[in-house]
């Protein structure tokens, strides 16, 4: 059965569909928003929260709108993104965090954990949006029209927010760049 | 002295570079963060599982309060900020009064602009339809 059939069977209340919608979500959100906050633990909450929502109100999915698959993603963007936004220090408050605490290079993150921890480390640097349209555009299963949906973007700007997301990648990961190739 | 490199060899190193990349964004993107283990999953699906058993579903909110939040969401999109979207809702709840108190009087209905302006300063909002004569009343200077 569609997801989209599923969510219409929601708003009746059946816990067979919202179980189904979980089964098949769930896991690839929790991936996804980890990849947003850098932290599973955080993304499971959010998901969970995504789902309950999705329980509640389930007809703030509007399939004549958009695709429950590109629907569903978007909450969860939002949700991280403002989850971002609520933990991120004001500009005094994490001034001092940073100056007491400067960043390790790329060269000595890999030092410590090898190739693909520097890459995380840059990419985990990166502003969210970058790094979410970064882990949009290459999970499996996603088109570039679903990602800049989900992104609320037309598909030029994403390509231009992809294009930044690497340009910074490459120019953070510049110190290491002949261990990586 | 040293040889500039030549631009085919420094194209395919380019090329080298940016594949380097992708793969490295492919593991990145379709790697388990944390504990991606099949047990931590399950864990996890269980407690998604129990919403149903705990959580009770909302009756459904009533069409004006959707009609309401989606122009305030357009709004939004158009640049309004919260204050000047606080105020747009006063001037149309004062807007509709007193139109309705207009209507009641001469059996026409009118927006009264100069409360409008009064509110939100008439460059900002209204200023070029006064300034072009596009409303009759002279503005409130507030």
């Amino acid at each position: 059965m569609s997801d989209e059939m599923l969510a219409v069977q929601l708003r009746g209340g059946d816990a067979a569909a919202f179980h189904m919608l979980s089964q098949r979500y769930a896991v690839r959100l929790v991936n996804f928003a980890a990849k947003v906050l850098g932290s599973t633990a955080q993304a499971e909450d959010e998901v969970q929260e995504v789902f309950i929502k999705l329980w509640q109100r389930p007809e703030l999915f509007d399939a004549d709108k958009a695709r429950f698959k590109t629907w569903i993603h978007r909450v969860t963007l939002n949700r991280c993104l403002d989850h971002k936004r609520r933990r991120q220090p004001g500009p005094i408050d994490g001034l001092e965090d940073q100056l007491a605490a400067p960043q390790p290079s790329a060269a000595d993150v890999m030092e410590a954990g090898g190739r693909d921890a520097a890459v995380r480390r840059a990419i985990a640097a990166l502003p969210a949006r970058q790094r979410a349209a970064l882990a949009l555009c290459h999970l499996e299963g996603l088109s570039n029209r679903e990602a800049a949906d989900i992104l609320d973007l037309k598909i030029k700007a994403l390509e231009s927010l992809l294009s930044r997301a690497r340009a910074n990648l490459k120019q953070a990961l510049k110190p290491i760049k002949e261990h990586l190739l | 002295m040293t040889q500039p490199p030549r631009p085919e060899k420094k194209q395919n190193a380019e090329q080298a570079w940016e594949q380097t990349l992708e793969r490295n964004l492919e593991r990145w993107a379709n790697s388990a963060e944390g504990d991606g283990s099949p047990g931590a999953q399950d864990a996890f699906l269980a407690r998604l599982a129990d919403i149903p058993n705990t959580v009770a579903q909302k009756p459904r909110q009533p069409i004006f309060i959707d009609w309401v939040l989606t122009a305030v969401k357009a709004a939004g999109g158009w640049g309004f900020a919260a204050p000047q979207l606080a105020g747009l809702v006063i001037a149309a709840y004062l807007g509709v009064l007193s139109g309705a108190a207009e209507q009641s009087i001469t059996d026409e209905v009118y927006i009264d602009e100069s409360i409008s302006a009064h509110i939100f300063g008439a460059d900002l909002f209204f200023g070029d339809a006064f300034d072009s004569g596009g409303f009759d009343d002279p503005v409130v200077e507030g």
